[in-house]
């Protein structure tokens, strides 16, 4: 019997990897999203910082999604 | 095509089990988008099941083996087919009346390997295998799903600690839905897929089919149209439990959760370490409620579904030994066990009409005082 131990610690790795930071660029996206969207509220203009951080931030979470995409379709290997 | 009597009960008989499949793992991707408000609860599975059946036809993989290695696929009769998928079924049905998640796929083997078990003998069945890939991947899978889900909850109420949480809730709430979709779609190009497999091996052995023959479109079709259709009835009983039962699920934490199964999931499929689909969401969940200070998550529903889950693959392998051994009799054999199979769905299904679970009572744990008995009866 043999039990993959490196294969499990590599998906173990990966999936850490890929789910807590794209929970963190998420979440970073989202407060700078609720930034913005007080200073729309407050009618000032939004801070240039928390707009490039939310576009960056979900640009990222949108790259990771075509990648998940790109590996559950077996036509695009 | 000529086609014998037990084939075509077969090919019926995996089918329904692919029915059972989809709505049996409907909460996996689901239950806390629908928890959260993210998706209403017939958007959720309408979505889902349509995903499941692209999902089933762009998947072009075909399995050549039916058991993966856990027994001698050699000796794999048509009627030990037929008792493994009985098994899993029963298995399945009665899960879903509990509310209680399981895999499909451990059901499955559990089933066959009974059946192979009592047909071929217990040299058949390769145990280290079933040690292997069974075993060691159920104990891990919800380990691994959990902690990422829990440091990933952590870590999303840390940063958002001081947003406002309108835009906090409506921000993830719009997350879920995109991960939510890549779970059923991932899930469609794996199971959807094994029943296709099944039939496909099934015409083969009957000769129906050349050596080697890929899935007709028909069967291609009717397998994604029953996961499909299974995932749309939706099996709201688990989608209970998982998204309200084991702990209350608020959006960045259903967002956690969504994320660490579907990382876990792709992760494992493509780096050869497959993990069950309802163990990672499950234990993905239980992360997610435990990474959140003072959520409460109701230790006795997860150890409910752990005691589920260590008795799928003996409970199933029993019914799929008793129901291959009477099918090998012949076809009166298999007509008996398809009854019996009928009627035992039949009774599962009328006891669970007295206290159901709709699309419009899904997100009431407990319910009302009828339904939380009955959980607590369980």
């Amino acid at each position: 019997m043999h039990i993959d131990w490196a294969g499990l610690g590599e998906v173990a790795l990966v999936s850490l990897l890929f789910g807590v930071g794209l929970a963190v660029l998420f979440a970073v996206g989202v407060t700078a999203m609720g930034r913005r969207a007080v200073a729309l509220d407050e009618k000032r203009p939004p801070a240039m910082l928390d707009t490039a951080v939310a576009s960056l931030c979900f640009a990222a979470c949108l790259a990771a999604v075509l990648y998940g995409l790109y590996l559950i379709i077996p036509q695009f290997h | 095509m000529d086609l014998s009597f037990l084939v075509v009960v077969v090919i019926i008989t995996a089918l329904v089990f692919d029915f059972t499949n989809g709505f049996h793992d409907t909460a996996n991707a689901m239950a806390t988008s629908i928890a959260t408000g993210a998706l209403r609860p017939k958007v959720a599975v309408g979505l889902s099941a349509v995903l499941n059946l692209v999902g089933a036809f762009i998947s072009t993989e075909v399995a050549h083996t039916i058991s993966s290695g856990l027994v001698d696929d050699a000796k794999i009769t048509v009627p030990i087919i037929f008792g493994g998928l009985v098994g899993a079924i029963l298995w399945n049905l009665l899960t879903w009346y509990l509310g209680l998640p399981s895999s499909s796929s451990h059901a499955l083997f559990g089933g066959l390997i009974g059946a192979t078990w009592i047909a071929a003998g217990s040299g058949a069945v390769n145990f280290g295998t079933v040690v292997q890939k069974i075993i060691v991947p159920a104990v891990a899978a919800p380990i691994v799903a959990g902690v990422v889900a829990l440091l990933g909850t952590y870590l999303a109420y840390k940063i958002t600690a001081r947003a406002r949480k309108r835009s906090v809730d409506d921000g993830f709430r719009a997350g879920q839905i995109a991960s939510a979709s890549l779970v059923s779609l991932a899930h469609g190009t794996g199971d959807a897929q094994k029943t296709m497999g099944i039939i496909t091996l099934v015409l083969i052995t009957s000769g129906t089919l050349a050596q080697g023959s890929r899935p007709p479109l028909w069967v291609i079709f009717a397998a994604g149209m029953a996961i499909a259709f299974g995932t749309y009835l939706g099996g709201w009983r688990i989608i209970r439990t998982m998204g309200k039962g084991l702990t209350e699920i608020e959006s960045p934490q259903g967002f956690a959760a969504e994320t660490s199964s579907t990382a876990v999931l792709l992760a494992s499929s493509h780096l050869g370490f497959p993990l069950s689909t309802t163990q990672v969401c499950s234990g993905s969940i239980l992360g997610a409620g435990l990474g959140k200070r003072l959520a409460e998550v109701r230790w006795t529903v997860a150890g409910r579904m752990a005691l589920a889950w260590l008795f799928t693959l003996p409970a199933a392998a029993v019914v799929g030994a008793l129901s291959g051994r009477v099918a090998n009799s012949g076809n009166l054999g298999v007509a008996l066990i398809a009854v019996l199979a009928l009627l035992a769905g039949g009774g599962l299904y009328a006891a669970s009409r007295r206290k159901p679970v709709t699309s419009a009572n899904v997100n009431e744990y407990p319910s009302t005082p009828a339904a939380s008995s009955a959980t607590a009866s369980v």
